[in-house]
């Protein structure tokens, strides 16, 4: 009898755990589409929805060049005709914009310079919840 | 959810429903002849929970990793990555908390990286125990979660030449190996050599398309581009026994070369994963490993005490190569070996000295000591572990009292104490691209810093005390409680940096003490003419259990997310496993034999500082077959294999569906040479299931198991009797 009281408590105090949640948020992208064009000089209009069961926290959002099918041997190199081969992150910390509650929209353009190499980029978008699970994308689009 | 309930309660259910059944059937059993090992009778006397694989087990399961073989037995699991490399997990513990030991030394790899796999010839096997649970006073640090020990082989007292030819194919991915031996006993001398290969082609995947990361990746033909690999072993080994004297000697070199799926390492890039008209080439990115082991065993018989030295050294030689990349342009290709990203070179030499004194037919002790060295040498264009020297050493005492002939006693106390040597790494690349994006000098510093020189001392006592109670021949109560411990690794205390595998920034911790932990564990084990039952629940209490934390706090490393910081934590684990097996027949009409076999694990893990489940939780899994010997020798297996859904994951882990699958063998033996020769036939996944295995490195980008597939073995022996 004491053994079966032993292990009901056992199971009792395991199951009465409290759990974290450990659902990750959701990110949605309106625009840019997949493989998208931009111009130098204009702005790439980001339009994005958050959205998590427990309360979101943060983002962050990367563009990077792509040139060589990911393979990274050339980025940040200056290309020839003097352009700059584009790279710039913003998070909501660098914004002020921490994200709350269970649904979050932005729209948010980031201006391409003038100089901005051409060619294929990555626009990678990463989000956090309070318990900090996490999510990201990572889509194509290029500068023209 | 209310599977997770009721599966422990299930468990536990069965484990009372048994003991009631025990009051009541016990005494009337019959007198049952009880056929054992050497290698089972000493571990009937340990009370802790384990158990014995024998050869056979091995034989059945051919083609299968030796990690895959050994998912078969309750409460181990299998961390595949594709399937022709994995390592083993023994309840819902992996990587450096458990211990592998072959040629009576600890292997040792780069067991901590979740795409490695064990270096260790599938086919060079000749019977497994298997501790489940702390064992780091027979063991040291490291093997916290439990131990898989490669017994030695059985030396023939008469004169013979024995050998074995093995051969399977898998259709999975048309994986095809094979595996000779040849050996000789004459007169004082033993000696064995073993040659093995294997060769595997792209893994087949019941899926055409992979939605990952807003991609959609085409897998053409159902094959997973570039998961092909190969394996070659050579192992020979040398005995020598005269009288009290014995000496054993054996070397082993393991090659393993496997391609990773390009669309695993970062974000995928379509035009890399255009099937390239071959299954069988392995191209960039993959790893290679070579894994040299020597050792020596020395036996000494004095009288009433026995004295073995074992010494052993290992060279563990891993690459992973992948076409050169960089985020920094002032960072130039090397001109030498440009495509090799790392490159990990692990020296191992390790040495045990044991002293047993039988003292009567009751009592024997054992003292020891037992002490490792290790260096560890990092090349490559990119940086993952920092070079380090790391040096353990342990005294221990054991102590095994058969105080009546129903009641064992065991235990000991062993302390150990290592020392570790990180060496600093320090980028100066990415330096120069955090201030080119006008990130603040120290920041940049900060991040630039892979690893910091770092020394510490850690000192651990480990113990246990246990307790086996022989009722009467059918039934055996065992209780043990230990502490253990563990000594963290070079990357928890000073890596910082992306992890190339999970694609996270993962930052180590200097300050991080040794795991450490409490576990009883009970085993109830009942064994008559028609039942045998083996139930094992146990419980584990760690206080400084190491784990990755997410710290919510983004990453200035290009290609990263949030920073992973290794914290340590109060952890709980507690399940059961249970093996039931009944004889329904016997010599009967109809067939020889039939049984009928269940086996089920559950743990429960929980992180008490995130209050989440541990990462690599394996889900429950039930598993029932029949085995049906229809005339001497042809055997017909189905089995039914019900995997839980987990969902009780740590952050940032996928949850995973349930499955249930049906598989089936058939087995025919036949005399061969005075030997046993096998045909075997396995056919998997039967009805065709898309599932995946939650503990696999493939899972995390959406690829699941294998489709219904078959694999077919066979195994040849000789043994010619000489003068």
């Amino acid at each position: 009898m004491k053994k079966i009281t032993l292990l009901a408590l056992i199971t009792l105090v395991l199951f009465s755990c409290k759990e974290a949640d450990t659902t990750a948020p959701k990110i949605v992208v309106a625009t840019p589409q997949q493989n998208a064009a931009v111009k130098a000089g204009e702005e790439l209009c980001i339009q994005v929805t958050f959205t998590d069961d427990v309360a979101l926290n943060s983002y962050k959002i990367n563009i990077h060049p792509n040139f060589n099918g990911h393979a990274h041997n050339k980025i940040g190199q200056t290309s020839p005709g003097n352009t700059i081969d584009f790279e710039t992150t913003i998070t909501s910390e660098s914004r002020n914009d921490k994200l709350s509650g269970k649904e979050c929209f932005r729209d948010i353009d980031i201006d391409i310079s003038d100089n901005a190499t051409t060619g294929k980029y990555h626009l990678l978008i990463y989000c956090t919840d309070l318990a900090g699970n996490e999510a990201y994308i990572a889509q194509d689009f290029s500068i023209e | 959810m209310k599977q997770l309930f009721l599966t422990p309660i299930i468990t536990i259910s069965c484990f009372f429903s048994a003991f009631s059944q025990v009051d009541t059937a016990m005494f009337r059993l019959d007198e049952v002849e009880v056929v054992a090992t050497k290698a089972q009778q000493q571990h009937n006397a340990k009370a802790q929970s384990s158990c014995i694989l024998e050869k056979d087990y091995f034989t059945a399961q051919r083609g299968n990793t030796l990690a895959q073989m050994l998912n078969q037995t309750p409460g181990l699991q299998s961390m595949d990555i594709g399937s022709g490399t994995s390592k083993p997990a023994i309840r819902g513990m992996g990587f450096n908390r458990i211990s592998v030991v072959s040629q009576g030394i600890k292997q040792e790899g780069q067991q901590w990286g979740a795409d490695h796999g064990l270096e260790i010839d599938a086919f060079d096997i000749d019977g497994i125990r298997i501790i489940k649970g702390p064992a780091s006073l027979l063991y040291g640090g490291d093997a916290m979660g439990g131990v898989i020990e490669m017994l030695q082989p059985t030396i023939p007292t008469t004169n013979q030449v024995f050998g074995e030819m093995a051969l399977f194919t898998k259709s999975a991915n048309w994986n095809i190996g094979a595996s000779f031996m040849i050996g000789q006993k004459i007169n004082h001398l033993w000696w064995r050599l073993r040659y093995s290969e294997n060769h595997y082609a792209d893994l087949s995947v019941p899926i055409d398309t992979i939605n990952y990361l807003t991609y959609k990746i085409p897998i053409d033909n159902h094959r997973l581009k570039n998961t092909a690999g190969m394996e070659r072993d050579i192992n020979a080994q040398l005995s020598y026994i005269n009288g009290s004297y014995k000496s054993d000697y054996s070397v082993s070199y393991v090659f393993q070369k496997s391609g990773f799926f390009p669309g695993s390492h970062g974000v995928p890039d379509l035009t890399r994963l255009q099937h390239d008209g071959t299954i069988w080439n392995i191209e960039l990115p993959y790893s290679q490993v070579g894994h040299l082991k020597g050792s020596t065993k020395q036996r000494f018989i004095i009288d009433n005490q026995t004295l073995n030295l074992t010494l052993g050294y290992q060279r563990n030689h891993r690459s992973e190569m992948a076409a050169f990349h960089t985020h920094y342009s002032n960072q130039p290709a090397p001109t030498h070996d440009a495509d090799r990203e790392l490159d990990f070179l692990l020296h191992t030499t390790s040495g045990t000295f044991e002293w047993h004194i039988h003292h009567s037919d009751t009592l024997k002790q054992t003292i020891g000591i037992d002490a490792q060295w290790q260096h560890n040498t990092i090349g490559g264009y990119s940086f993952l572990l920092p070079q380090y020297d790391r040096t353990t050493a342990g005294l221990f005492w054991l102590v095994d009292w058969d105080v009546t002939s129903k009641v064992c006693l065991s235990g000991g106390l062993r302390y150990d104490h290592g020392f570790f040597d990180i060496q600093s790494h320090y980028d100066n690349y990415l330096f120069e691209y955090l201030t080119s994006k006008g990130i603040d000098l120290p920041t940049a510093e900060s991040y630039s810093w892979s690893s910091v020189d770092l020394r510490r001392n850690m000192g651990n006592i480990s113990g246990s005390v246990g307790l086996v109670y022989t009722h009467d021949k059918s039934n055996t109560i065992k209780v043990n409680i230990g502490r253990c411990f563990r000594l963290p690794t070079a990357n928890e205390l000073a890596s910082n940096g992306i992890h190339h595998g999970a694609f996270r920034h993962e930052q180590g911790n200097p300050q991080l003490g040794s795991e450490k932990g409490w576990q009883i564990d009970f085993s109830y084990q009942m064994s008559t003419k028609w039942v045998e039952l083996l139930v094992t629940p146990f419980g584990s209490y760690y206080t400084n259990y190491i784990y990755l934390s997410p710290s919510g706090e983004w990453s200035l490393l290009p290609h990263s997310s949030q920073i992973y910081r290794y914290e340590q934590t109060k952890a709980v684990f507690a399940g059961s496993e249970l093996q039931i097996m009944v004889h329904i027949l016997r010599n009967n009409t109809a067939c020889r034999r039939l049984d009928y076999n269940l086996s089920a694990d559950y743990v429960f893990t929980y992180n008490i500082n995130a209050l989440t489940a541990t990462p690599f939780s394996p889900p429950a899994t039930i598993r029932q077959s029949i085995e049906w010997e229809i005339i001497d020798g042809l055997t017909l297996t189905p089995e039914l294999e019900l995997i839980a859904p987990q969902n009780r994951v740590a952050h940032n882990e996928l949850r995973t569906k349930g499955v249930t699958l049906l598989n089936l063998t058939a087995s025919y033996s036949f005399s061969c040479f005075d030997s046993k020769a096998t045909l075997n036939f396995n056919y998997k996944n039967i009805t065709n299931r898309v599932y995946f295995n939650h503990l696999s490195y493939y899972r995390t980008i959406g690829i699941p198991e294998p489709a219904s597939n078959f694999q077919i073995s066979l195994t040849l022996p000789f043994n010619i009797k000489t003068k």
